[in-house]
């Protein structure tokens, strides 16, 4: 990124910045985003500490019928489930489930999504039209129907759900990634490094992505919290993470059996996904505004 | 115009082709087939086999994908492994139910939203803006399904006269309907403000207010209508999406639609059935956003131009 910023002339008045650093400083400053960071940061954090404080065999998943269905109280602010466990302790626990798939699914998905859309949007024609019909076939599936085949064809772990996730994700990504290098691939600096005779690949990894990076950035950031969502929906139909360890999807699916009397079991690891998507969409409403400040309202 | 259409029809034949190619490979990678579901829980190996060899499980999974698409162009999406009954009258007669929801829930969604994306964009930066900005982004990040089971807890547990499941008359689709359109409505929410705020600044508003045009008149006949194509779109989209099966909305409130019998399918490995769902699904959903487009170009004189070209 910071080649771009540098080759240009540098007017003395202006520090000179990196791309990364003119975005942070536009980022900083906008409220809503900052509190998406800190709310991701804070799961994640609390994520982290519940995984190393907890004991997994003795706290997380051991049952303790003498304690079933206690309703939230001073030792078990969010109550226990029917297994007697500990909600809180579960809920936090489970940030590793939510929070790592859907981090290596978006990855996945923004990797694949973004060479496929540069190679559509940079050549054209026959190449474009391949790959777009394919995108097409992809993203005309309903996700979650997507990631129900493909947890059907190929078992129930968490492997899987990552890549049902990622290649569900894909098409939007494409699209949004071809969409932007489109836009850029016209631009004269592009036309004048093929002129000097610069390779395709070069052109399009250091000339024309950093430039249109800003909404496929976008798009991925938002894409995490959909990952989110689809993981817990597929846990909440018995097909994502399976138990007894703990997910919030798979929490809300036992939880409602109890609904009538116990309603505090669907309470509180629904909460948990509306935080951490929450945050995402902050961040990624945020990072839109930073990107290009044109677009703010 | 209708070259445009014919074209757009034209194009949704591979992607039908690559879906049914796509979902039959996928099926015939799942474990166990309908062979063992078929036969029932007493039926020894050997009976289960033969029936596995009767109904060509034993094929490769080419063979298999061609007698399909064979049948497919005979105008027929064959009948189910399991119920054997019609997949296209199945598909049918789950589908009033799929449209209900889908109709109700959108109805819901552009009910809150519109008013609410207009009222914020009238006036930005106002506790009414800020309240349903905030709103709408909870919304949209709140699993659909966990709002369902918050509805049941809320509503349907205290009100006798809305159950908590089942589709029998229309009581039962108030809380469904919700959980559909509150999602959807969120998303609307923001995109009205948006295309109302782009529209706003324009001269052509500045004008209608500068010759006296009354404020109720610019807002509704002036910025709302040249505001609609974004709007129109999302609508669309989400409209779409629903069609498709709203399927953890249908498993919340036990809900007889397309999801649910496309879930049920999947796990009794019938492939022509999830196969055959999935292709009228994709049509169902693409032949809505064709609609939607073509609506554009009644809302919008400068689209409609573009295609008469």
């Amino acid at each position: 990124m910071d080649k771009n910023t540098s080759s240009q002339p540098n007017p003395t008045e202006y520090k000179r910045r990196s791309q990364g650093q003119e975005i942070w400083r536009n980022y900083r400053r906008n409220f809503s985003g900052m509190l998406g960071l800190f709310l991701i940061l804070l799961v994640i954090g609390i994520g982290i500490w519940g995984n190393i404080h907890y004991d997994y065999d003795a706290e997380i998943v051991n049952m303790n019928i003498v304690e079933a269905k206690q309703k939230p109280s001073k030792a078990h602010p969010f109550g226990t489930d029917e297994m007697g466990r500990d909600i809180l302790k579960r809920v936090i626990y489970a940030t590793r489930y939510s929070i790592s798939i859907a981090f290596v699914s978006v990855i996945i998905s923004s990797v694949i999504g973004i060479t496929l859309g540069s190679l559509a949007g940079f050549y054209g024609g026959a190449t474009d039209a391949v790959i777009m019909r394919f995108t097409d076939i992809i993203g005309s599936i309903p996700s979650i129907l997507f990631g129900i085949t493909v947890v059907a064809a190929f078992g129930q772990n968490i492997f899987i759900l990552m890549i049902a996730l990622a290649i569900g994700g894909t098409s939007a990504i494409v699209r949004v990634a071809r969409a932007s290098v489109m836009q850029v691939r016209n631009q004269e600096y592009i036309e004048a490094a093929r002129a000097t005779g610069v390779k395709d690949l070069k052109i399009i990894l250091e000339h024309v992505l950093p430039n249109a990076l800003s909404p496929i950035m976008v798009q991925s950031t938002l894409r995490t919290g959909s990952a989110i969502i689809g993981i817990a929906s597929l846990s909440f139909l018995g097909l994502g993470v399976s138990p007894p360890a703990p997910e919030w999807g798979a929490m809300l699916s036992s939880g409602r059996a109890f609904i009538r009397g116990f309603s505090y079991m669907t309470v509180f690891p629904g909460l948990a996904i509306m935080i951490t998507v929450l945050g995402f969409n902050l961040i990624g409403d945020g990072l839109r505004d930073a990107m290009d400040p044109k677009l703010k309202k | 115009m209708l070259r445009y259409i014919g074209k757009r029809i034209l194009m949704l034949i591979p992607v039908l082709i690559g879906v049914s190619f796509l979902v039959f490979f996928l099926m015939s990678f799942a474990k166990g087939d309908a062979a063992a579901q078929i036969a029932g829980q007493d039926a020894t190996v050997e009976e289960i086999e033969a029936l596995r060899e009767q109904m060509g499980f034993n094929d490769s999974i080419f063979v298999q994908y061609g007698r399909y698409m064979g049948q497919l162009f005979k105008g027929g999406l064959g009948t189910s492994y399991i119920s054997k009954r019609d997949v296209l009258k199945t598909y049918l007669s789950f589908l009033p139910k799929t449209v209900e929801l889908a109709l109700a829930g959108i109805l819901v969604a552009l009910l809150i939203s519109i008013p609410l994306g207009i009222l914020s964009a009238l006036h930005r930066g106002s506790i009414v803006d800020g309240v349903s900005m905030v709103t709408a982004l909870l919304g949209l990040s709140m699993p659909n399904f966990w709002l369902g089971l918050l509805l049941i807890i809320w509503i349907a547990l205290k009100v006798r006269w809305i159950p908590t499941s089942g589709a029998g008359n229309l009581a039962a689709l108030i809380l469904p309907a919700i959980t559909v359109g509150t999602g959807q409505a969120a998303i609307i929410t923001r995109t009205t403000r948006s295309s109302m705020l782009d529209v706003l600044s324009q001269d052509y508003i500045r004008t209608a207010k500068a010759k006296g045009v009354m404020p109720r008149q610019v807002v509704w006949k002036h910025a709302l209508k040249n505001a609609l194509v974004p709007i129109i779109t999302v609508t669309g989209t989400q409209l779409g999406a629903t069609l498709g099966g709203a399927v953890l909305t249908e498993s919340v409130f036990a809900w007889p639609g397309v999801g649910r019998l496309i879930v049920d399918s999947i796990g009794q490995r019938d492939t022509p059935m999830v196969t055959g769902c999935l292709i009228l699904t994709t049509m169902l959903v693409s032949i809505t956003i064709l609609v939607v487009d073509i609506i554009y170009a009644y809302v919008d004189p400068k689209i409609k131009a573009m295609y008469t070209k």
